[in-house]
């Protein structure tokens, strides 16, 4: 049988991806966690002497605690794999990252298996993410020089 | 039975929750008549959702609450009626913020009776409102 | 490509251990030992595979009464690097080792080998199979097990099984291994490794029609015609292709595959099992004991493997993939 001939007969027999159902459980449960953490925004501004500016550092904080929990005991996956970009996306997923990749790395050590291993996933979106605000503080900085843009 | 019992009530609940004057002033003042001027332009602005209005000797404190899209102009709002205010009333301290804590801390400031304790809290909110991270 | 054994080799007995999750296998009865910890208390998944393959060939030794100084050759592989697992096992066991990679064909692969060493007289005793951990295997081809990673329904779970059967000269009343095809190496071009019954079926039809062919048969002469880890929807590729090249569709069913059955109808496991250990513990378990009761008479286990790496994935490869075939009969 040509490549072709078997290619087509494989897309017509593997099952297609549900898209629709998949980005409404997306945005189910991504709306969940941020609400969750609009939660705990409000518990640190009512108790704690936290405003609306500074109060982005502890609730992030708390989320990747609360994912790492999830993580350790082994339900952020059967979350993952229900939700997709849901729970992959938020800081939560972030912290799944690379607590699952220090979990697994455990079995070498900790330098050259935990800490090596640890920023396997996450890795790229650190360097990726430090570079993109490199140069958009850049752009910003070139139109604040020319007048265009204020701080 | 007990289903329909559980949701009226929590409706009845719900309905009682966000039931306040859109502006709710504290005045410590004798010049009534500029605060309730305020009072008035706090009411007509569309942008606000509610503001607490603190008028303590010579401090003028307006914590806001906007409405979600408004959010987004914060920054500009905020100035803009620092400005405002500041250009009516020349002899006040003037301090406007639109953050969720100033207008939490303000309205349990509101039930305060003792004016220096008062006072001393006002200053440190206002610091509060500095801070940066 | 197709060998034929003159003095077919005999299947003298088997040795299935698995993992605590293969609990959940319909399979379950046929396995020797279910193990309760997937690392048999080590420190390291990659020494609980080294267990689960030490304790496949002790069960063996065992039950054919056998110490390994008996023992001729040993031949096998895993999925990990370098094949670490089998090659520790191998110094437990102390015996002459022979380590082979064919990814999850593996488990037929060494098969092979055994007999062509026991048909040349080299061998009196071989002990032939293959194994796979799960999370070691995770580690090494895909993400942290822990990881929330959503999977497509095209996606199979590398079970936890180690299978290995004892090849020695012809003996009566027991199977034996008539013929076999050792597959090439095919390519139809597929870059999904979540989707790795897709990419394999194309190589198990080539291998299967190749034995038929040479051995002029045609899939009538067989009880079953088992894979070993298509998963669910690879297996209904294989079968289409079939039916595209003429095959009847009361013929059909004999088309069955070790993955797609592995655990029967749990969602939890998406497409069905793989992995090297999936088509060693059901081949050697179950398959054996079909034969032993009657049920079967004439069987071609075809074990099917993708040769790809995470390197090769990510360097933007396709997926080429084997399978290799052996014809088991009785009496």
């Amino acid at each position: 049988m040509k490549e072709q001939q078997y290619n087509s007969l494989k897309d017509q027999i593997t099952p297609k991806t549900p898209l629709a159902i998949n980005c409404l459980k997306a945005f189910a449960v991504g709306g969940l966690i941020c609400c969750v953490g609009q939660a705990i925004s409000f518990f640190y501004m009512m108790f704690f002497d936290f405003t609306e500016k500074t109060v982005g550092n502890p609730t992030v904080a708390t989320m990747v605690f609360l994912a790492m929990l999830l993580t350790g005991f082994g339900q952020y996956r059967k979350l993952g794999q229900f939700a997709g970009a849901g729970s992959a996306v938020p800081v939560t997923g972030f912290g799944n990252a690379v607590v699952s990749a220090a979990i697994e790395g455990k079995t070498e050590g900790l330098v050259l298996g935990v800490g090596s291993n640890m920023f396997k996933l996450a890795g790229s979106v650190i360097l990726f993410g430090v570079v993109s605000a490199f140069f958009v503080t850049l752009i910003k900085l070139i139109l604040v020089s020319v007048g265009v843009a204020a701080w | 039975m007990w289903k329909a019992i559980m949701t009226l009530s929590l409706l009845l609940i719900l309905a009682g929750c966000n039931d306040r004057e859109k502006v709710v002033s504290y005045a410590l003042t004798d010049n009534v008549q500029n605060q309730q001027e305020i009072e008035k332009l706090l009411k007509e602005d569309d942008a606000i959702e509610q503001a607490n209005l603190l008028v303590i000797e010579d401090e003028l404190f307006v914590a806001m609450q906007l409405k979600p899209f408004e959010k987004w102009n914060r920054q500009k709002i905020e100035q803009d009626w620092k400005k405002k205010l500041e250009d009516k009333f020349s002899g006040s301290k003037v301090n406007v913020s639109a953050d969720f804590k100033m207008f939490w801390e303000s309205t349990k400031l509101m039930e305060e009776k003792d004016q220096k304790k008062m006072l001393k809290e006002l200053h440190a909110l206002k610091k509060l409102a500095k801070e940066e991270t | 490509m197709v060998i034929v054994f003159q003095s077919k080799p005999s299947i003298l007995s088997s040795g299935v251990v698995v993992g605590p999750l293969e609990k959940r296998s319909v399979f379950q009865t046929y396995f020797d030992k279910i193990s309760a910890d997937e690392r048999f208390q080590k420190v390291s998944n990659e020494k609980g595979n080294a267990m689960l393959i030490s304790e496949a060939c002790q069960t063996i030794l065992k039950k054919s009464n056998l110490n390994n100084l008996d023992i001729d050759y040993l031949l096998g592989g895993d999925l990990v690097n370098q094949m670490t697992p089998t090659n520790f096992a191998a110094r437990e066991l102390a015996v002459s080792f022979i380590g082979l990679f064919s990814a999850c064909a593996t488990s037929v692969s060494s098969i092979v080998i055994a007999s062509l060493l026991t048909e040349l007289g080299a061998s009196n005793y071989s002990i032939a199979g293959a194994s796979s951990q799960h999370n070691s295997v995770e580690r090494q081809f895909r993400y942290p097990v822990d990881y929330g990673g959503q999977k497509p329904a095209t996606a199979q779970w590398t079970v936890t099984a180690a299978g290995f059967v004892l090849v020695g000269k012809h003996q009566p009343k027991l199977p034996y291994v008539e013929a076999a095809t050792i597959g090439k190496v095919i390519d139809y071009g597929a870059t999904d490794p979540f989707h790795m019954g897709g990419a394999m079926a194309p190589a198990a039809f080539d291998t299967i029609q190749a034995h038929l062919k040479k051995r002029s048969q045609t899939v009538k002469d067989y009880d079953v015609i088992m894979t070993g880890d298509l998963g669910k929807i690879g297996l209904k590729i294989l079968i289409a292709m079939f039916a595209q090249s003429g095959v009847k569709k009361e013929d059909l069913s004999r088309f069955r595959d070790a993955g797609a059955e592995f655990y029967g109808e749990d969602t939890a496991f998406l497409a069905g099992a793989s992995g090297a250990g999936c088509s060693a513990a059901v081949y050697s378990g179950y398959m054996m004991e079909q034969f032993k009761s009657g049920r079967y008479k004439r069987v071609l286990l075809v074990a099917t493997g993708a040769l790809l790496s995470p390197l090769s994935f990510q360097q933007g490869e396709t997926i080429p993939c084997t399978a290799h075939a052996i014809e088991i009969g009785m009496g």
